[in-house]
């Protein structure tokens, strides 16, 4: 993967997501980090990007609107979008996955948990 | 109190610390707690849906000092006021979501507020429903609840 955009509202959790993704192999990846959806869709449209990874719950645009932008966007749908979140149980992870998410994650993460979820994408 | 709702909580603490910082968490006690008298940040975060309901944490500073130079692999000394107020945030938030995950049925979706950081007060003993004291390797942490416990 070239390119992932990372979208939290912590820079904690940023740091963390790229600490693990670095981890599992893509210490050469160029990571972007965005603060909130807005910022995070700005970001997938300057460049062509492998991975979305974002967070739910952000100020400005949460994660599920920013989901349903991707996903409406024929230039960005076709991008996997991960999301890492403290706030997803069953029936969130199904409505999620509804709308169009690659996967979605519990935090807190760890790399084997990323290793398991990315390993479609990366034999591709 | 649930012992379910206990039970979470203390896993849900457990889990993130570990997880995020390898630092292994305990079962601590109120008068530890009442002792330590180290300098304190505080955060909360509301839960909005399916029941209202606030969780504040108080970190010592000492801890999140710790948590900064594991988490960025840089001297307690240099990590600023921000980053460790981003850290305990961040900590609340993946904690809160762990115990409404393991609380709720898995149909029964949620709702949680940003974390914010609270102004250092005391809380009104008689809006807390529940409390929990837990040691993090050595230092103590005071997990608050206010609201509608979860059966």
């Amino acid at each position: 993967m070239k390119r992932i955009v990372i979208a939290d509202d912590s820079e904690t959790a940023r740091m963390f997501i790229r600490r693990c993704l670095e981890i599992v192999g893509l210490q050469d990846t160029e990571f972007v980090e965005a603060e909130n959806g807005k910022v995070a869709l700005a970001h997938l449209k300057e460049a062509d990007t492998d991975l979305l990874v974002t967070d739910l719950n952000m100020p400005v645009m949460d994660g599920e609107v920013l989901l349903k932008w991707v996903k409406a966007n024929p230039r960005l749908t076709v991008i996997p979008v991960l999301i890492i979140t403290s706030a997803a149980n069953e029936a969130k992870i199904q409505e999620l996955k509804r709308l169009g998410a690659y996967e979605v994650l519990n935090k807190p993460i760890s790399p084997a948990k990323l290793v398991q979820a990315l390993a479609p994408l990366r034999n591709n | 109190m649930s012992d379910q709702f206990n039970q979470a909580v203390f896993d849900a603490v457990a889990e993130t610390f570990e997880n995020m910082t390898f630092l292994e968490v305990a079962p601590g006690q109120k008068d530890q707690w009442d002792a330590q008298g180290a300098e304190v940040i505080c955060v909360s975060l509301l839960i909005n849906n399916p029941f209202p309901g606030e969780f504040k944490l108080r970190v010592p500073v000492p801890l999140a000092q710790q948590m900064a130079e594991i988490l960025y692999a840089m001297p307690a000394e240099e990590s600023s006021q921000t980053m460790l107020h981003d850290i305990t945030a961040e900590v609340l938030n993946t904690v809160a979501g762990r115990v409404m995950t393991e609380v709720l049925p898995e149909d029964q979706t949620y709702q949680l507020g940003l974390p914010e950081i609270d102004p250092l007060e005391n809380i009104v003993s008689d809006e807390i429903s529940a409390e929990w004291f837990l040691q993090v390797d050595e230092n103590l942490i005071a997990l608050y609840y206010l609201g509608e416990i979860p059966a």
